[in-house]
């Protein structure tokens, strides 16, 4: 509901004038003068998940460029979880198995009350491809959850919200294990490359429909999704374009676990795109697209959404950085380095301004409560899903609405619960045997911290009150000013009867739900 | 240690009044103040009225099957496509008429349909259906094509349509615009606009703990002193007032649900629960406009019959009790409860004894403020090819845009488009 005084509009981009602040100088690198512990903080905040002081120091220390660096300088591999090989060798097995049983009419009959063999094999490689899937999304936040992967997994997250894959479409897991390890090994190279790359893939082609698009029957899908939400945006190519890209995108299939050009499904005749005639073919729909001017300013704009600011800057300044993108060959690292290098990123104005989504608020809680990422899968989604964002599945093509879609009363109650349960350790005695053993297993492999233990609380109980506040408040939300904050503190931990310990577990739950808390 | 519940926020625009030593003049200075508060403020309006219209949705996840809920007992192409699934017995029905009869369980909702406030909507769906329960449960909750994909779900779309903007919710515009019991947010709600939702479902709600002061007052919660801190730029101002919001709303809900006298005995089961504490909030004059609730379990594969029937009890007895219950509290006029479900399911039974992902189902509209109940529309036509599946008589959009336009009181064509003819089961 939006009030009448409540919200004002963002004014502080009337203060983005190009007249006095000239995009070629926004864009420019920060000077190595004006870097600072701030700077580093609003950096590490934004490209990854947390930054808790001794990072700060490092970042400060290695400077701006030898931070970036380290962030994008390589490409650090994950490898999904065991149970992902095991899982398709169960599933392959399976369906060889139903392949034998033969079409289930006149095949077996069921035993008494049972399902027919073939049915119950496909609930069965239901069952598996869900599991698989909930392993896959638990390795996956443990991997993200290391600070030196965060910066590329954040960077694959904000790709994975504009080429767009959803699991509740695609359902098998290891094609999003894929698709996921694409997006993750291709940062460094063009956009357009990676327009082309992932066409083939094989979670795409089936989340878009291409493998249903063939000569005579195009199907629009794939095609209007490149053209408005992957590359160009509404209003920058017509309906004829889409129909006649449909036919040029004809003939991709799945074989064998990889996408192929099926030539006789392929759509041969003379298409039409953007006024330009010839027997096109998929890489070349790419290729037209990026002779678009929009195409430079697309993705950018998507990108700035996801690290900048929910509100569109101006139009001069989106050319500008289009243009720099241009002259990179659409490489997204280096429009990571060009944006983040930026004097325009560090203005006061884009700081601490944007809502962590729910991966980003969970995997921050991690690292700054030095936690691990629960081993109990199905319960790590779960809470996800209930702060509204389902790992691997967004809601539709358009990825995630971001922002202060993230936050209404449901949503944040999730947030609180989250904080409450990571400082409220699991009570093992009510865990099934399966979870039990999960959490031994995470426990012999040094990844068993699920909660904030009094020993640690303990530490900080000895200080005295306002050094405690300060204390809580400079590791977790410094950078602001938070004297409203530190006096509540101070207040509430006066005049306690011997609880001290559960008053500073109250005041640091309190920390991680408060409204700073929840953003970058 | 004291675990109850303390207000330690003002849930009435009189008790912060009170707390704050404050007037209304003060409130146009004041940055973090409740958003019930500034907007009665800023529009000096009077108490709302009392007689808003509510819907209550319940969705029956999974895929009801239509056949066996409210069975065509006259037509004998009923008992071939089900020879083992079915009803072979018709004196166990509760017959609508000549041709039609609700399923044993149902006699509650029979019982409403004699006395005028139960609608059966019959044969509802929509053109190339969809068989994923992702995507069909999509193309419901957003109201859009089979091959159109929106992000928003219809409900959210009226909300941003019709309740953003001005000040229509006087003092307790706080309350949240819907109310969902379901744990994670239905698509039918997502919007555009931030709205201010809230859940009754799931795991009970975080509480702060009080803990007790050596003067024997209570500490105030840190989390009320944070959210009432000032907060810096647009968004800091957004996330104040939403926990703001949040902290209120919850202490009031709580509240409510922990005093709330039902007006009748409601079954046990978690459909039963969410529905009376819909009607708690609903008596205690919340200005939420939708509630959400969800039954899941009817996607029936397998040995349906009795799940299905036990479902369709639940449900009923469920219904039942809520529409009592609101009666009671004098507000059956005042909601209306319709069921939806992603599709129905196949005509032919399956070889396991149930049925397979199928299209069209009737739907359930109940108020006691219906034009018209019983039966609506035609019987589904049996007469198919093997394994085909029925054809649909009436969009689910029809039943949306008399829903907008006659109990909502909006242009649905906003919303959902143009060209859905409405129904008659209101006036």
């Amino acid at each position: 509901m939006r009030g009448v005084l409540v919200y004002t509009p963002e004014r502080y981009f009337m203060s983005l004038d190009p007249a006095t602040f000239a995009p070629t100088l926004a864009w420019a690198p920060l000077k190595a003068e004006d870097w600072n512990r701030e700077c580093a903080r609003h950096l590490l905040h934004r490209i990854e998940f947390s930054a808790t002081p001794d990072r700060v120091e490092a970042a400060f220390k290695l400077g701006l460029q030898g931070t970036l660096e380290q962030a994008f300088g390589s490409i650090r591999p994950f490898t999904p979880p065991a149970s992902m090989a095991d899982y398709v060798q169960k599933r392959d097995a399976l369906v060889q198995e139903r392949g034998a049983l033969g079409p289930r009419r006149g095949g077996p009959p069921p035993a008494a009350g049972g399902l027919p063999p073939q049915r119950q094999i496909n609930m069965d490689i239901n069952q598996l491809e869900r599991q698989a899937f909930l392993e896959y999304v638990q390795a996956w936040l443990s991997f993200a959850r290391q600070p030196e992967n965060s910066a590329q997994e954040n960077l694959v997250m904000c790709l994975g919200n504009v080429l767009v894959v959803a699991q509740s479409k695609v359902k098998d897991p290891s094609r999003i294990s894929s698709y996921n390890d694409l997006l993750r090994t291709s940062w460094q190279k063009s956009y357009l490359d990676m327009c082309k790359a992932v066409m083939y893939s094989p979670a795409m082609i089936q989340y878009l429909d291409l493998n249903t698009s063939l000569v005579g029957v195009p199907n629009e899908n794939f095609a209007r999704e490149l053209m408005e939400l992957f590359t160009l945006g509404e209003g920058h190519y017509t309906e004829n374009d889409v129909k006649e890209a449909a036919r040029a995108l004809t003939g991709i299939v799945v074989q064998n676990e990889q996408g192929v050009f099926a030539r006789r499904r392929w759509d041969p005749g003379i298409k039409t795109i953007y006024g330009k005639s010839g027997t096109w073919g998929a890489e070349d729909v790419v290729d037209l697209i990026f002779t678009q001017p929009a195409a430079s300013l697309n993705f950018p704009k998507r990108f700035l959404t996801y690290y900048l600011s929910q509100e569109a800057l101006p139009m001069p300044y989106l050319q500008e950085l289009g243009d720099q993108w241009k002259r990179h060959s659409w490489r997204v690292d280096q429009l990571a380095r060009l944006v983040f290098s930026s004097n325009l990123f560090y203005r006061p104005e884009f700081r601490g301004a944007l809502i962590k989504s729910p991966i980003q608020y969970y995997l921050g809680l991690c690292q700054d409560l030095n936690l691990d990422v629960s081993p109990f899968e199905g319960q790590v989604y779960q809470t996800l899903r209930s702060m509204g964002q389902e790992p691997f599945n967004p809601p539709n093509v358009r990825g995630w609405l971001s922002g202060k879609n993230w936050i209404n009363s449901s949503t944040l109650a999730a947030r609180r619960q989250l904080v409450q349960q990571m400082f409220n350790p699991p009570n093992e005695r009510g865990l099934t045997a399966d979870l039990l053993a999960k959490l031994g297993q995470a426990r012999a492999a040094g990844h068993g911290v699920l909660a904030v233990s009094n020993e640690r609380l303990n530490s900080l109980t000895s200080k005295p009150d306002d050094e405690l506040a300060d204390t809580l408040l400079n590791y977790y939300l410094a950078g602001k000013t938070h004297e409203a904050y530190r006096s509540d503190i101070v207040d509430y931990l006066q005049n306690d009867q011997g609880q001290r310990l559960e008053l500073v577990r109250d005041v640091a739950m309190a920390l991680f739900q408060s409204p700073e808390y929840h953003v970058c | 240690m004291n675990n109850s519940p303390t207000p330690h926020l003002p849930t009435t625009r009189r008790e912060f009044l009170r707390l704050t030593g404050g007037g209304l003049g003060m409130l146009a200075f004041s940055s973090f103040a409740p958003r019930f508060l500034t907007q009665a403020a800023a529009a000096n309006l009077p108490a709302p009225a009392r007689d808003k219209k509510i819907l209550v949705l319940v969705q029956l996840a999974g895929g009801n099957d239509g056949l066996n809920t409210v069975v065509p007992y006259a037509d004998d192409l009923y008992y071939s496509l089900r020879p083992k699934l079915g009803f072979s017995d018709p004196s166990v029905l509760h017959k609508l008429d000549d041709h039609m009869a609700l399923a044993t369980p149902c006699g509650a909702m029979a019982d409403m349909v004699k006395e005028g406030k139960f609608a059966i909507v019959q044969n509802v769906g929509y053109p190339n259906p969809n068989r994923s329960h992702f995507r069909s449960s999509e193309i419901w909750e957003t109201a859009s094509d089979a091959d159109t994909y929106l992000s928003d779900g219809w409900v959210g779309r009226y909300l941003d349509n019709c309740c953003g903007g001005a000040p229509t919710e006087g003092v307790h515009a706080s309350e949240p615009t819907a109310v969902h019991a379901t744990t994670a947010m239905p698509q039918t709600f997502f919007a555009k606009d931030p709205q201010n939702y809230f859940s009754i479902g799931g795991n009970a709600r975080a509480n702060q703990r009080v803990h007790k002061r050596k003067d024997g007052q209570e500490f105030k919660p840190l989390l009320d002193s944070f959210a009432n801190a000032p907060a810096t730029g647009d968004t800091g101002n957004f996330l104040s007032h939403t926990l703001m919001d949040a902290l209120v709303t919850e202490k009031r809900v709580q509240n409510i649900l922990q005093t709330y006298q039902p007006g009748t005995q409601y079954p046990g089961s978690a459909l039963a629960q969410s529905l009376q504490r819909v009607a708690a909030l609903v008596a205690a004059g919340m200005e939420t406009r939708v509630y959400f609730c969800s039954q899941t379990g009817y996607d029936t594969h397998a040995n349906q019959f009795n799940n299905h029937q036990r479902l369709l009890g639940d449900l009923s007895d469920s219904l039942a009790a809520f529409q009592k219950d609101l009666e009671a509290h004098k507000l059956d006029k005042q909601v209306l409860t319709m069921t939806f479900s992603e599709f129905g399911r196949r005509p032919y039974e399956n070889d396991a004894q149930g049925t397979d992902h199928g299209t069209a189902a009737p739907l359930f509209v109940m108020s006691g403020a219906l034009k018209q109940g019983g039966l609506l529309g035609d019987a589904p036509d049996l007469n198919i090819p093997p394994k085909g599946d029925l054809t649909y008589k009436i969009d689910f959009r029809q039943v949306y845009a008399t829903v907008l336009h006659r109990w909502l009181d909006t242009d649905p064509s906003a919303i959902i488009g143009k060209g859905f003819e409405e129904l008659p089961f209101l006036g």
